[in-house]
């Protein structure tokens, strides 16, 4: 049974590494710390009684669990959305619709003094960050689960919920990809 | 390149990367871990006993309760839970003290099938949800492909569009 100690000092640990592992999935910081609070709050407030030992994987399942959790919610709301807006007369421009409009926007360009102060090894960081946002969902799953947050196989596919062989594929996949990318943009060991 | 060397230089970008994340992210993390905390009892050992008496006497506050409880005798919940005109053990509602859960089957085939023939509407409207959600994808992703086809064929350079100036002209020469 872990004590009160014990879980703070387990949360100030993974704390970090939750909200880089749910910002990498739904792309959104504001998000991805509601859903560490949330993982944390479950966590204290149903799974106290395990011991340390446990607390690793059972917060991840629980992170994991209300990252999929953001995903139904977030497809739900957007069929209802798209069901209400299908709508006659929910078009506030006679329903024109300009194709434009939902072009993301270009990011702002970034040509000020900090751009001149970024160290170098920042920059890879940045690559390095962006290319694993940009691995398929599973696959970056896999390889976050497995190499950052050191689970076995085992582990990786109880809480991936696939088997052990589709996680070595995973993570596979993700090694390779990853590897070819950061190639690609000049990173290399 | 060696994958294991690969792994573990990614690990160290990985960590290196959350630990240079920005204070207003660390901030609301430990805020988010107090909150977390704020829930735990100083001993947790003490705190889940305490918690158990909690939940046992917030049941027996909870107006619903004795009839909840007298609906399921085999449930082997506190006596402070029984209905109070019976004795111990004498659970249940319409006086079956005699036969505790006779009558349970028959309530339960009657509850089964009333939520299954409440779920084939609920289904037929879910499955019509789904079905127009996919006809409107589609028609979206049509209209949008459409858009940029005639974009791109345009003799007009797609960067123009961005272009507010452009935009205003468009309008102005439209009216």
């Amino acid at each position: 049974m872990a004590t009160r100690q014990e879980l703070s000092d387990f949360l100030a640990s993974v704390e970090r590494r939750a909200f880089r592992q749910a910002q990498f999935a739904v792309r959104d910081e504001d998000t991805a710390l509601d859903l560490v609070q949330d993982a944390m709050l479950r966590l204290t407030r149903s799974y106290a009684d395990r011991s340390p030992a446990e607390l690793p994987l059972v917060f991840q399942r629980i992170l994991q669990n209300a990252i999929t959790d953001h995903f139904r919610r977030q497809k739900v709301r957007r069929l209802w959305t798209r069901l209400l807006s299908s709508l006659p007369g929910n078009d506030d421009e006679g329903g024109e619709r300009d194709a434009l409009d939902s072009l993301p926007a270009e990011p702002a360009g970034d040509f000020g003094g900090d751009a001149a102060e970024r160290v170098e090894r920042e920059q890879v960081l940045a690559i390095i960050d962006e290319e694993i946002r940009k691995l398929p969902a599973r696959q970056r799953q896999a390889f976050l689960l497995r190499y950052w947050e050191d689970m076995d196989v085992a582990e990786t596919a109880a809480l991936m919920g696939c088997s052990e062989g589709s996680v070595k594929t995973h993570c596979s996949r993700a090694n390779h990809a990853l590897a070819a990318a950061l190639r690609a943009r000049g990173i290399t060991q | 390149m060696n994958e294991l060397r690969f792994t573990a230089s990614i690990r160290r970008a990985l960590d290196e990367s959350a630990a240079r994340l920005p204070a207003r992210v660390t901030q609301r993390l430990e805020a988010a871990r107090a909150a977390a905390l704020a829930q735990v009892p100083e001993s947790v050992e003490a705190g889940s006993a305490s918690r158990l008496a909690e939940s046992s006497l917030a049941a027996a506050r909870l107006p619903g309760a004795r009839l909840r409880e007298s609906r399921h005798p085999q449930a082997g919940l506190p006596e402070t839970l029984t209905h109070p005109g019976s004795r111990p053990g004498s659970l249940s509602r319409s006086g079956g003290a005699s036969r505790p859960g006779a009558g349970s089957g028959a309530r339960t085939g009657r509850l089964l099938a009333r939520l299954a023939v409440a779920a084939v509407p609920l289904a037929a409207l879910v499955g019509g949800l789904f079905y127009i959600d996919e006809i409107e994808a589609q028609r979206h992703a049509v209209e949008t492909a459409e858009v940029e086809a005639a974009v791109l064929t345009d003799l007009v350079p797609i960067a123009a569009y961005v272009d507010r100036g452009f935009g205003v002209y468009l309008k102005n020469s439209q009216q």
